[in-house]
């Protein structure tokens, strides 16, 4: 797999929104295994001393107790700690920052459609990794939310019932803990590491995907030609991406210095009883989405399959040569549709979790986002038609007859005058 | 006049047949500024900025660096010097001198075991007096005169539970007592000495009599001996004398120290006559 140059104008953060992700994967990798030179995946009460005085046995499971080590005895710790969870948060919203920025800019057309599945497998991978990761300390809002998942999982029609034995095995807390652990640590990474590969090979065979445009004939495939006009991997392309690893690094280690996490109470620590069971933040909106009105655990399941599958074949869904988002009006309105509802319903599962919503306060709250969305996306689409269908003509006019457009040829000579909008490129 | 030319470059449609080749790519600029006239020498600037930004990246490496060798280095859990521990009977009682001298001597068959100086370092407690109070002889097996050892006639010792060859805990490194097994050891205390600490495991055996001193190999450390002290007529546990009890850099590091007391624990022997070469 050869590193090939990129052109000038990729030298942009909007063209690395890729590599920010794999540079917060990096991290995520090296504070894990730091991490798991203390780490002890058992859910039995340890002896060694985690918040208790010296000499009384821990109650506590050895999980929380290992974290609690980490937090409390192990010099940097809780530095490592901290910047592992909000790593991954980093990672997740990194993640979908580049999802909306291929799905907007059209990145997913030929012949980048296989890349584009693979990036969906890596979404959803990724998001387990979030979810398996949640239960290591093994708080009680952990636990809850985990709890909370599986139960969804376990519903499922056909599949619910082969994925039980699966991820409980035998039964007990510590068989969940030690698959989840075995699933974080180990498989999860591994097919992380190989669709990453498979990712990246392919961006690699087809080198970065050209600007928008509304041009149907764009060529969208580098060739060694273009190469030779590009900006060489070694040193520039190098130096480039770990100078934003480098600010990457620095800005999660900053940020957790400034902001460290506190562990929360351990699983059976009847102090709990009063925690609000929720699960972490990218989760929110699905928590959310069960509180609704009418919505099952099988409904809900259904609708995010709905979802998944959209995205994975959204190539094949959107068939038209042009990439640039003038041109996708529908797709877009559904993108930015969905932005708003998530963003909206996150924010909703955080202020009001576990409460029903009835059926006319969720048309009044989600109803308004795809409906200002549709109204807007109309509007544009509809000025930059008008304007568009006149340059047409215009063009027409001028070249002829090459372009296969039915207008009737406008008569040559001044232009008549409009008193509408003016023509926006 | 070609119309072509007139095209802005916002113009949505392709140009030519051949621009349809070519990416929309603007002139490829030059990083660095192209000189003209060679009037600026811009070496001592490359070389600060080079200075500075090495200077950056070196400390945040260097922080990077000393974080991870500080985060890899736990604090050790330990004691700083040996306490002074009360032996506790099995029941919970003080444990005194006289209790020692009348239950138990060196016949004593079942093993009685307390941990000290950490919890997790178990050891022996052993009256070595022959049975019936008398003076040792060939008759009567035994030892007065220990090395560190209390009591009206210097028999009650302790040492280390855990084998100093691959580390062996009780009770498969136990004490035998005189016609556990038929082998006997020609000792400094006395000739066919019929009792020793010996283990199942790989051979090893200790004479309890000298310090714990090797009899048969394969180990070729003595057992760490338990400092004992009668205050008031009751055990006190004081110290430790001899190599590091097996499985800690230091006897006093490796678990969280066992406190003011200590009670005794009774195990049963994991008894096997097999013997190592000779020490």
């Amino acid at each position: 797999m050869a590193l090939r140059p990129q052109p000038e104008f990729t030298f942009k953060p909007s063209y690395w929104t890729g590599a920010f992700v794999v540079n917060a994967f990096l991290y995520q990798v090296v504070s894990g295994l730091l991490l798991l030179l203390y780490y002890q995946p058992s859910t039995s009460s340890t002896l060694t001393a985690c918040g208790q005085p010296i000499g009384t046995p821990s109650v506590a499971p050895g999980a929380w107790c290992s974290t609690y080590y980490i937090v409390h005895s192990v010099p940097m710790g809780q530095l490592l700690l901290t910047s592992h969870l909000y790593g991954a948060y980093a990672m997740i919203f990194l993640m979908f920052v580049h999802f909306f920025r291929g799905y907007y800019l059209g990145v997913y057309k030929a012949p980048r459609e296989f890349s584009w599945m693979v990036g969906t497998l890596l979404l959803i991978t990724t998001l387990g990794m979030g979810f398996t990761g949640y239960l290591l300390p093994y708080t009680q809002i952990s636990y809850n939310a985990t709890n909370v998942g599986l139960v969804l999982a376990l519903r499922l029609p056909t599949v619910g019932p082969l994925l039980g034995p699966l991820i409980l095995a035998d039964g007990t807390s510590q068989g969940l803990l030690s698959r989840m652990f075995d699933a974080h640590v180990v498989l999860l990474p591994l097919t992380l590491g190989a669709l990453l590969y498979a990712h990246i090979a392919l961006f690699e065979s087809h080198g970065i995907a050209p600007q928008a445009t509304s041009d149907p004939l764009q060529r969208r495939r580098f060739t060694e030609k273009d190469d030779k006009q590009g900006i060489p991997f070694m040193p520039h392309i190098f130096w480039y991406i770990t100078k934003w690893g480098l600010l990457y690094t620095g800005l999660l280690l900053g940020i957790a210095a400034l902001w460290p996490w506190t562990l929360p109470t351990y699983v059976g620590n009847l102090a709990a009883a009063g925690v609000v069971t929720e699960p972490d933040w990218y989760f929110l909106w699905l928590f959310k989405f069960l509180d609704f009105f009418g919505v099952t655990p099988v409904l809900a399941i259904g609708i995010t399959t709905v979802l998944i599958v959209y995205v994975l074949f959204l190539p094949f869904l959107d068939r038209s040569k042009r990439t640039h988002p003038r041109d996708r009006p529908l797709f877009i309105w559904l993108a930015t549709s969905l932005v708003g509802f998530f963003i909206l319903m996150t924010i909703w599962g955080g202020e009001t979790p576990g409460q029903q919503i009835p059926l006319l306060q969720i048309a009044t709250t989600i109803g308004p986002v795809f409906g200002v969305n549709a109204l807007v996306t109309v509007l544009f689409y509809w000025r930059y038609r008008r304007s568009y269908l006149r340059r047409l003509a215009e063009r027409e006019a001028n070249l002829g007859g090459l372009l296969p457009v039915a207008q009737p040829p406008l008569a040559p000579g001044p232009r008549p005058a409009v008193a509408e909008v003016k023509a926006v490129d | 006049m070609n119309p072509l030319e007139e095209c802005p470059p916002s113009c949505p449609f392709v140009e030519a047949r051949s621009a349809a080749l070519d990416f929309p790519v603007g002139q490829l600029r030059r990083v660095a500024a192209v000189d003209p006239g060679g009037d600026v020498d811009e070496t001592k600037r490359n070389v600060l900025k080079l200075l500075a930004v090495a200077g950056i990246v070196g400390a945040g490496a260097g922080g990077l660096v000393g974080g991870t060798l500080q985060y890899v280095q736990p604090p050790v859990v330990g004691i700083s010097s040996y306490p002074m521990t009360q032996l506790l009977d099995t029941d919970g009682s003080a444990l005194t001198v006289d209790k020692v001298e009348n239950e138990y001597n060196v016949a004593t068959g079942e093993l009685y075991l307390f941990n000290y100086p950490l919890r997790n370092e178990p050891n022996f407690l052993l009256n070595l007096a022959p049975a019936n109070k008398q003076a040792p002889s060939a008759t009567h097996p035994g030892a007065f005169d220990v090395p560190y050892g209390i009591g009206a006639n210097k028999s009650i010792v302790a040492y280390s539970a855990i084998c100093q060859h691959l580390g062996c805990p009780a009770p498969a490194i136990a004490y035998y007592p005189p016609g556990t097994c038929s082998q006997t050891f020609n000792t400094p205390n006395m000739t066919g000495q019929p009792f020793y600490i010996h283990c199942s495991c790989h051979g090893s055996t200790y004479d309890p009599a000298n310090s714990a001193n090797n009899l048969t190999g394969p180990a070729v450390l003595p057992l760490p001996q338990v400092l004992l002290q009668e205050v008031d007529g009751n055990i006190y546990a004081y110290g430790e004398i001899g190599p590091p009890v097996n499985g800690h850099l230091n006897t006093l590091q490796g678990d969280y120290g066992v406190g003011t007391t200590s009670q005794l624990a009774s195990e049963t022997p994991v008894l096997a006559c097999f013997f190592g070469p000779p020490s």
